[in-house]
């Protein structure tokens, strides 16, 4: 019985002790943009059966459909930057993440951390930006300092540098030298 | 073991009446001069059942209403605008809500959020505001047929729904 309540507690409180990640902490914090969609966004969007006429857009959609958490944060403050960069090394850690590339240039300093099944598939990316040269990087208005990417599912790194591409995030054109290496 | 039970419902109630209902929210606004509310059914769109197969009248019928709060921000009552954030901030972060889509920025924001199942949600929110105000739209219904919403879609531009209600929409204001 005693064991039961223990139990049922402590499902109880998962939720609460994982459910504060990075993302959440800032999420409507002033210094950050923050855009995530959700597992249930994913959900909804594979079941809508939406069809396009255009190749390219109906393999974007049947590559969407696969991922199952999608969430950006990106900063121009550098305490907050910092905060998101130590929460990133703990993630990798706890969670076992392996290093799968890092490009060091002009523009930023780029990581990416990925948790794969097989060669072609990952089922976690994160992507950490740094030190970025506001001179040359901006997203729409702002010039950020840090930028952190986190996709979960069944994900295609080409794809997914095609998806990158698209959103203009710093990091986008490194992803897709992956796979031609 | 019956105990356990009780304990757990009385948990689950608790957490499901700790905040106030957007509901609540709502009625509480709608006597207020900085908002605007709204409430918009369906048949608005002037849909004649009779050219409907079953189908579409069974999804169409699972939407029931659409209702829109405006806030719209003036130099007076930029404290209110604060507050109401927060307050309708509070109410979405609430569990019975899954959020779906979450953007936000210094200057803008914007959330979707579903209420019930996601096969079947009774309600759908979408949550935006920017430096000039905000706006919560809720989607209301019983059962949502979402799945057939790209069915539903062919229907309104079949019926040519759409410019009618603009035009209703219009005469409104």
């Amino acid at each position: 019985m005693k064991k039961k309540i223990i139990l049922l507690f402590l499902t109880m409180m998962t939720p609460f002790v994982w459910g504060q990640d990075v993302f959440e902490k800032y999420e409507y914090n002033d210094n950050v943009t923050y855009f995530s969609i959700s597992p249930k966004m994913f959900q909804m969007l594979a079941k809508l059966s939406i069809e396009t006429n255009d190749p390219q857009a109906d393999q974007l959609l049947s590559m969407v459909k696969k991922i199952k958490t999608f969430k950006v944060i990106t900063t121009e403050n550098e305490g907050v930057g910092e905060d998101i960069n130590s929460w990133a090394t703990k993630y990798i850690k706890a969670h076992k993440l392996q290093e799968l590339m890092r490009v060091r240039d002009k523009e930023a300093y780029v990581d990416f951390y990925v948790k794969s099944t097989n060669d072609d598939l990952v089922k976690e990316l994160l992507m950490l930006v740094t030190d970025i040269n506001k001179e040359q990087v901006h997203l729409g208005n702002r010039s950020p300092e840090t930028v952190l990417l986190y996709l979960n599912g069944d994900i295609d790194l080409e794809q997914i540098s095609k998806l990158v591409n698209q959103m203009n995030l710093p990091g986008g054109s490194q992803l897709g030298k992956i796979n031609k290496h | 073991m019956k105990k356990l039970l009780t304990l757990s419902l009385i948990f689950l109630m608790w957490a499901c009446s700790s905040s106030p209902s957007i509901q609540q929210y709502y009625v509480e606004k709608s006597q207020d001069p900085s908002f605007l509310v709204m409430d918009i059914p369906t048949s608005i769109l002037g849909i004649d059942q009779a050219t409907l197969n079953d189908e579409e009248r069974e999804a169409l019928a699972s939407f029931q209403k659409f209702n829109i709060l405006l806030f719209r921000k003036t130099d007076e009552n930029q404290n209110q605008f604060d507050n109401e954030l927060d307050t309708v901030r509070g109410i979405l972060d609430n569990k019975t809500f899954d959020p779906l889509l979450v953007l936000s920025d210094p200057e803008y924001s914007g959330k979707l959020v579903l209420q019930g199942s996601l096969d079947r949600p009774d309600e759908i929110i979408f949550f935006g505001s920017s430096i000039q105000g905000f706006i919560v739209a809720r989607l209301i219904g019983r059962k949502m047929q979402v799945d057939k919403a790209m069915l539903l879609a062919g229907v309104l531009q079949r019926e040519g729904a759409m410019e009618r209600a603009a035009k209703h929409l219009g005469q409104m204001f």
